[in-house]
């Protein structure tokens, strides 16, 4: 009998210990996901951030340039080779796009040594030594040389920060899709914050359980849930097509936006509002103040920490959302930044979105790196809601 | 100039109503006096304020739109005055000792409120019509019956001119296929791996381990999904096609197993946390009488908290179903556009959102079935997606009524 | 004595179930007024009718009447935003607002447009801590937080900020059931100032309070108004068999 039951106990307590572990698996397998998102992408994507230039000091420069600025470029580079260059081509095809333009740029004021950026295969070749490159043999061979005789420089990609995008992955940037970005959520927040709020405070503080409030309730409760491309539908019939408003531009992709984050934002204030105590709406009705002086007074202030956290947290979500944006036509190719919220841009996502698209190595690349700078602007902007939340936790009495 | 000359003008209006305006309110010490008397009046002074403000506002939005309306006529000069003399008037009648300021000021604020929660009714009635709209201009091109029951999707063939919509190309059924199979993927690796997380974080983790978890699992539900998508494709993809390659697999570049699995990633932490929140809530006396039997910590979960939350655990589910059929960027990146008919996972297939994107990308042609079809795979996508809310909610309801 | 407040046949519903029976009492002017009774027999319901609180109470109705200095405050006409200006309210828990102790006190006067200055409001401000009994110890910190203070010192800035807008009535919940003797008897001592300008009316669970603070003690039970009279009399010589048993300790 008792052995019985000792055979019984040592099942249930195995099953015990197995449940557990399938337990605590579960919770591992999903950090070795995050683990391996993040590590995987900053392995491809480190090298988004440094690029690879050819340094010549001034007076390595031959005298007496071809006038055309390839043909220059090339002069400059085979006269620093040992070995002679069977073809040009053979030299054009490992420098940068904008190669000539920098010499020329550098001719005109000569100040420091002489930088020219190296194509993106060039590039790649550097710093992964890929076997199945598309350089040539003879092509690697004068890169080898380039590198023998110390003039390749590896530095941080500003041109990364500063330029839009481009052809050549060389020369890309995220700066237009980042001011994009910018333009995009700012119109979103001006048009979902004041409506959101203003809604919460109704739904909270002045409406009367009723169909009505029912009503409201279900709808933001169901807008919450969804698809994002839906809204994307929506934008596209209602604000281009039945409005009129000018296509791919962050006014369109803002209003989009809006009205995916405005149940969020409702909801995350509700919460907020009624985490304020009775006694302190007592309190304040008790001192001769009225319903709205309650709520304008007392309710409203003492929850914008609240507001504040779910604000960010909405905008951190938006700042990534990308389907409706494709729908709306925020795919163009930016190369200058957007002046305003009417003229073309694309955000960030978007631009990640189009630069995965790409063949080339070296897209996948920045695609990488891009995401990078998204993820930190994630980072950020849940860190600082993390804090607000934090420092800002009332003690009521 | 008439232009410097109106603004003048204007500013001596506003200052005489200011002026009348004060007249007409108590001050404070009258307040004081009347406290004896009568508490039936409340001439307070701020809200005196609020109505003039809006008298003021009132007429010089109405100078402003006047203004720029009809400049050159000559007329928008004088109409301007008008109003904002409406307003004054208005606001000189209303300021007496015996009006209710407060009243009107609150009365105006409460319907700016309600005002502005109308826009999420308003949303929801633009996504009704407009889905519908273009749907039924859809289906006036193709019968309901091609679009629902037909095998066959190549829109692009519509695009010529000589058989607009007539080729029966709309058939939509390998679209929901693939978005079913696709969505089954994702929820068999999300549904487990989301729920056993939620118990462990819910039942077993210190609060040390969950003040570190929980940030780690918000992580992975903030990356946005076009990160998730290129993920799939530069890393998971080749994986698996060489994890595939040595078994004598071959597993498509794009696979409905990459973006499914990637998905279920994705949506881990969406069903973790909605079920930590239910698994949480089931109140402690439930699990203590329970140990107090001498059941182990494993009988507890299964028998007692889990069945206790298994509505809110429902509704999660049933929300990561929805996320899983209107998830877009993953699968617009690594699963096809080829609409295949299939049912093996290592075989590309395509979703009903993959192909409203493709459908839409580009300029578009709003009279062309090509266009309108993407409207009717949205109307579609947001009927099933309401349906598994509307049913959620419920579910959420039924839960919460259980325990409060 | 001249009456402040008299209750006519007040009855109280909240939904279907009925709180109060009607009541009828007559609170005297710059007097202090004590409600007694055992647990949920409507004292705060009761209370809270004085100044309409009751009114943000969902599906709560007051029938009857109820006058202050002969005027009814259930007309229609009636604001109740000057009615609570002029009935203030202390509640069982201190619940000052997350401000600092300066913004607590001048909230009222704020809203109230009573000051017209600066130096106004500060003065208000400094005559009602120091009535209150505070003064000496926040006169230095007056830009903390409200809420830094102990909890008798959060009950007596709660009492000087209701005291600010300078009321006519004070209702006071069970002021003291969250305090420690010593900050009880302070407020005590408070209140016993405190009569010769306003009128109180205080519910309390303590019938030694009761016995000390007030004037007239009236004895709920069970929704309805059991004995009313002079403190001393009701508890040397309650005429009702169920005043006995309570102030005797015997139920509730
Ligand atoms: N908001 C409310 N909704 C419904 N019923 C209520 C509400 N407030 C009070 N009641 C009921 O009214 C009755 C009287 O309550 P009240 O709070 O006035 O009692 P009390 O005498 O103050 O008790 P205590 O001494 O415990 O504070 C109680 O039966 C209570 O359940
Ligand atoms: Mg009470």
């Amino acid at each position: 009998m008792i052995d019985h039951k000792n055979r019984s106990f040592r099942r249930r307590h195995w099953r015990d210990r197995v449940f557990r572990r399938v337990a605590v698996g579960c919770v591992g397998f999903a950090l070795l996901a995050l683990l391996t998102l993040l590590s995987s992408l900053i392995a491809q994507g480190w090298g988004a951030f440094v690029s690879y230039s050819v340094e010549i000091q001034a007076q390595d420069i031959p005298p007496n340039l071809p006038s055309s600025d390839r043909a220059a470029v090339v002069a400059i580079i085979t006269s620093f080779l040992q070995t002679p260059v069977t073809s040009k081509q053979d030299v054009i095809r490992l420098f940068g796009a904008d190669a000539g333009s920098q010499l020329v740029a550098w001719l005109k004021q000569p100040q420091g040594p002489l930088r020219l950026r190296l194509s993106d295969d060039a590039d790649m070749v550097l710093k992964h030594s890929y076997q199945d490159s598309p350089l040539k043999p003879e092509q690697r061979k004068i890169l080898n040389d380039l590198r023998d005789l110390g003039v390749v420089r590896q530095h941080f990609n500003i041109t990364f920060f500063t330029s839009g995008d481009s052809r050549e992955p060389e020369l890309v940037g995220i700066y237009s899709a980042l001011v994009g970005s910018l333009l995009t959520l700012a119109t979103a927040f001006v048009m979902a914050f004041p409506i959101g709020v203003m809604t919460a405070i109704y739904l909270t503080e002045y409406a009367k359980p009723s169909a009505w409030r029912t009503w409201v309730e279900i709808n933001i409760n169901n807008l919450a849930a969804v698809p994002s491309i839906v809204f994307g539908l929506l934008g596209l019939s209602l604000f281009i097509q039945f409005l009129g408003w000018p296509r791919s531009t962050p006014l369109v992709g803002g209003a989009v936006l809006a009205l995916i984050i405005l149940p969020t934002l409702v909801i995350a204030t509700t919460a907020a509002l009624k985490s304020v105590p009775t006694s302190i709406r007592m309190a304040a009705l008790a001192m001769g103040a009225s319903k709205t002086q309650m709520v304008f007074h007392h309710v409203v202030p003492y929850s914008i920490p609240g507001i504040m956290t779910g604000s960010i947290l909405s905008m951190a979500h938006i700042l990534g959302e990308t389907a409706p944006l494709l729908l709306i036509g925020m795919v163009a190719f930016i190369v200058d930044v957007p002046g305003g919220i009417t003229e073309a841009a694309t955000t960030l996502p978007v631009q990640i979105f189009l630069w995965s698209e790409s063949p080339e190595r070296a897209f996948a690349e920045k695609t990488a790196g891009a995401i990078l700078v998204l993820l930190v602007f994630l980072l950020i902007m849940n860190a600082v809601a993390i804090v607000l939340r934090h420092r800002h936790q009332k003690t009521w009495s | 100039m008439i232009t410097p000359s109106l603004i003048l003008g204007m500013s001596v209006l506003c200052l005489v109503q200011r002026f009348w305006a004060l007249r007409g309110m108590m001050k404070p010490a009258d307040v004081q006096a009347m406290q004896g008397r009568s508490f039936s009046l409340n001439p307070s002074a701020r809200w005196g304020q609020v109505v003039w403000l809006n008298g003021i506002v009132l007429g010089a939005f109405g100078a402003m739109a006047c203004f720029s309306l009809s400049w050159e006529t000559l007329l928008g000069p004088w109409l301007s005055v008008a109003i904002l003399g409406v307003g004054w008037w208005l606001c000189w009648r209303y300021l007496t000792p015996r009006c209710h300021a407060r009243a009107i000021a609150e009365g105006m604020v409460i319907t700016l409120l309600r005002l502005s929660s109308l826009v999420a009714i308003f949303t929801t009635a633009a996504i009704v019509l407009s889905l519908t709209f273009e749907a039924m201009a859809f289906f006036r091109l193709v019968s309901p019956w091609d679009f629902l029951f037909g095998t066959h999707w190549s829109p692009q063939m519509a695009l010529r001119s000589d058989q607009t919509g007539s080729s029966g190309s709309f058939g939509a059924i390998p679209l929901f296929a693939g978005t079913l199979m696709m969505t089954v993927i994702a929820l068999s690796l999300a549904l487990p791996l989301g729920l056993f997380s939620a118990i462990f974080l819910s039942q077993y983790a210190t609060h040390r381990q969950r003040f570190w978890l929980k940030p780690m699992l918000e992580i992975l539900s903030g990356i946005p999904t076009v990160v998730y998508g290129f993920f799939a494709v530069a890393v998971i993809a080749p994986t698996l096609r060489d994890f595939g390659a040595s078994f004598g697999l071959t597993v498509m570049t794009e696979s409905a197993l990459v973006a499914g699995s990637v998905m279920g990633v994705m949506i881990i932490p969406l069903v973790s946390s909605l079920c930590d929140d239910v698994l949480s809530a089931v109140p402690k006396r439930l699990k203590e009488g329970a140990l107090g039997l001498g059941a182990t910590s494993q009988e507890v979960i299964t028998g007692v908290v889990v069945p206790a939350a298994l509505p809110g655990i429902i509704s999660a589910f049933i929300l990561a179903f929805s996320r899983a059929v209107g998830e877009t960027m993953i699968v617009v990146m690594a699963a096809g556009i080829a609409a295949n008919l299939t049912a093996n996972p290592l075989e590309p297939v395509t979703t009903v959102t993959v192909q409203i994107v493709k459908l839409l990308i580009g300029d578009q042609e709003f009279d062309s079935p090509k266009t309108l079809s993407a409207y009717a795979l949205g109307f579609v996508l947001f009927f099933i997606t309401l349906m598994m809310n509307i049913i959620a909610m419920n579910r959420i309801k039924a839960y919460r009524s259980r325990y409060d | 004595m001249d009456k402040k407040m008299e209750a006519h046949a007040v009855s109280v519903f909240y939904g279907q179930t009925q709180a109060l029976y009607d009541i009828s009492l007559t609170i005297p002017a710059r007097h202090v007024t004590a409600l007694i009774g055992p647990s949920g027999c409507g004292k705060s319901t009761f209370l809270r009718c004085l100044n309409r609180m009751n009114d943000v109470v969902e599906d709560c109705v007051v029938r009857g009447s109820i006058l202050l200095d002969g005027q009814n405050i259930y007309a229609p006409s009636v604001d109740t935003v000057m009615l609570r200006a002029r009935v203030g309210m202390v509640f069982q828990k201190p619940n000052p607002f997350p401000k600092s102790i300066f913004d607590n006190v001048a909230y009222g006067p704020r809203i109230h447009g009573m000051a017209k200055t600066k130096a106004d409001l500060e003065e208000i401000v400094v005559e009602s801590l120091k009535r209150a009994g505070l003064w000496q110890e926040v006169k230095d910190r007056l830009h903390t937080e409200g809420t830094s203070l102990s909890g008798g010192q959060q009950q007596r800035l709660c009492i000087a900020r209701s005291i600010a807008i300078s009321p006519e009535v004070i209702l006071m919940d069970e002021p003291c059931s969250a305090l420690d003797p010593i900050a009880t008897a302070k407020i005590e001592e408070l209140i016993d100032d405190l009569k010769a300008n306003y009128t109180i009316i205080i519910v309390t669970h303590s019938m030694q309070q009761a016995a000390r603070v007030s004037q007239t003690t009236a004895f709920f039970h069970m929704g309805k108004m059991i004995e009313v009279g002079p403190t001393d009399v009701l508890f040397t010589n309650p005429k009702n068999e169920r005043t006995q048993g309570y102030i005797t300790g015997r139920f509730g």
